[in-house]
């Protein structure tokens, strides 16, 4: 179908954007990539009165590390975090290293197919809140803080607070999404990822997230975080399997015991792409390959 | 204050197009898609699903390849656009790709396959020695619902093989 009429403003700066959703407020909507809006505008689902493009506006594409956290532009594309590069002080670019520098592209490569990651935005996929989508996920188990921008005001939410329920946000209307803080996971983690969907390029059907961050002396797992999505509205955290894991030493016994508690602590709907009963089962192949992955051993 | 274009007025936008320049008016909700089929009278590019998941609409915005259908036309504005129009030769001559799936029999009904061609041509020019797994995943963005894909996979495959693309 083709999209209803809306008006259409496209700044090329920051301030121009907030004083247009300042303007506008809850008639008008950011269009970034578009991967997501333009197929529900072509529904009919969404119907905007405005469309704010932020195509143009500099500045939102950058990736930076400082003390310990990476800062994701909200404009960069989905592609680049297949290799992700990061620019110094110097302006040198150089490639992000470390276990976020492995996993981000490991999980990348989940995100839809190739013509959907050279368009859409890391900033949009978490704006749009899909549960079952790869960033959201990456962003509720790595507890990231989304940078929010408002005329005369700014505000980092974090993750727990920042999703609320399927495709909703902690986001006001007239706030831009800027950025993304990720913790850059030091060389005492140990992370994974792993997927289900029945066709590459799908949305998951579930898909689980691990980090353990390991005792250097004892080789025990000092903290530990299990998110999964695809099972409720939003990404969630697993506490009881996060809980099985802590002071324990990493191996295939406790990665069964952590991914049995997880399937246990999820409350999914069935749908038609899969009954509860099997999103169950998919939790716990799912957490315990992402553990498997993490730990070493091929998924 | 940036400049707001009303909904219901058509403004003029330029769209360059394999090397020409299509000036058209079009309402700010003109998916590119539409515009290259009814504005500019390129109907090479196919419009099945229109929401992004067949792949039929796949066009080159800078080399990259798009959905046609998940972009307006103001936003491809200043952009460097390819269609399947724009691959043959002006003598006519196939361009490697036609003549690959041509020979490999990668079409039946032929409608998903200006978009396989765009995809394929996009991602053999910035990734000319993909390996056969990349290559497959590649493809997948597609749909088709005629040959099976293993011909297509097979056309792609043998003008990668001969550095052609
Ligand atoms: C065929 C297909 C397959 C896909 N498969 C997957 C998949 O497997 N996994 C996955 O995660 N995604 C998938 N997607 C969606 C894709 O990842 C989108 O790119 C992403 O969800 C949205 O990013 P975008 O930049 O395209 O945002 P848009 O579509 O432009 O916007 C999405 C929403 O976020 C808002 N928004 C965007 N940017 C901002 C901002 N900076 N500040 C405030 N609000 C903002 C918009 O107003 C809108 O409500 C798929 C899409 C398609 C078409
Ligand atoms: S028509 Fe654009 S992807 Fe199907
Ligand atoms: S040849 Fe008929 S859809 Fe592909």
């Amino acid at each position: 179908m083709k999209p209803a009429r809306f008006a259409y403003t496209a700044p090329d700066t920051v301030e121009g954007t907030l004083d247009a959703l300042d303007r506008f407020g809850d008639e008008a909507k950011v269009l970034s990539g578009g991967q997501s809006l333009v197929p529900m505008m072509n529904f009919r689902l969404a119907r905007p009165e405005v469309i704010v493009d932020i195509g143009r506006v500099g500045g939102l594409d950058g990736m930076s590390a400082a003390n310990g956290t990476l800062t994701v532009g909200a404009r960069v594309i989905h592609a680049r975090l297949e290799a992700p590069a990061v620019i110094k002080p110097d302006g040198r670019s150089e490639s992000l290293g470390g276990v976020l520098g492995s996993l981000l592209p490991a999980v990348a490569r989940y995100v839809g197919h190739l013509p959907i990651r050279v368009r859409g935005t890391f900033g949009g996929s978490i704006a749009h809140a899909d549960p079952a989508a790869e960033w959201c996920i990456l962003a509720r188990t790595l507890d990231a803080e989304m940078v929010a921008l408002r005329r005369g005001g700014e505000r980092a939410i974090p993750a727990a607070d920042f999703f609320e329920t399927v495709f909703t946000t902690a986001l006001a209307p007239e706030e831009l999404l800027v950025a993304v803080r990720l913790p850059i996971l030091g060389d005492d983690w140990r992370a994974g990822f792993c997927e289900f969907s029945r066709r590459a390029g799908d949305f998951a059907v579930v898909a689980a997230m691990t980090a353990v961050r390991l005792e250097p002396a004892t080789g025990a797992i000092a903290e530990a975080r299990v998110g999964v999505g695809g099972v409720a509205g939003v990404p969630v955290r697993l506490g009881g399997a996060e809980a099985t894991l802590v002071g324990e030493t990493p191996g295939a016994e406790l990665h069964a015991a952590a991914a049995e508690m997880a399937a246990g602590e999820v409350d999914p709907v069935g749908d038609l792409h899969g009954s509860a009963a099997y999103r169950r089962d998919l939790v716990r192949a799912m957490v315990a390959r992402a553990l498997a992955q993490g730990a070493g051993a091929s998924g | 204050m940036t400049e707001i274009s009303a909904a219901d007025v058509a403004v003029p936008v330029v769209l360059r197009v394999n090397g020409d320049e299509y000036r058209i008016t079009a309402e700010p909700r003109r998916t590119l898609a539409d515009a290259l089929r009814d504005d500019c009278g390129l109907t090479g590019t196919h419009l099945g699903c229109e929401h992004g998941v067949c792949g039929a609409c796949t066009v080159l915005l800078d080399g990259e390849p798009v959905r046609s259908c998940l972009l307006f036309a103001v936003q491809a504005q200043d952009a460097g656009i390819r269609t399947v129009e724009g691959l043959a030769a002006a003598d006519g001559t196939l361009h490697p790709l036609q003549e690959a799936f041509w020979r490999h029999h990668g079409l039946q009904c032929g409608f998903c396959t200006p978009g396989f061609l765009m995809l394929s041509a996009g991602m053999l020019e910035s990734c000319p020695d993909i390996g056969d797994d990349e290559l497959r995943e590649a493809l997948s963005s597609n749909l088709c619902r005629c040959t099976g894909y293993q011909t297509i996979v097979e056309a792609v495959q043998s003008v990668r093989d001969a550095g052609e693309a």
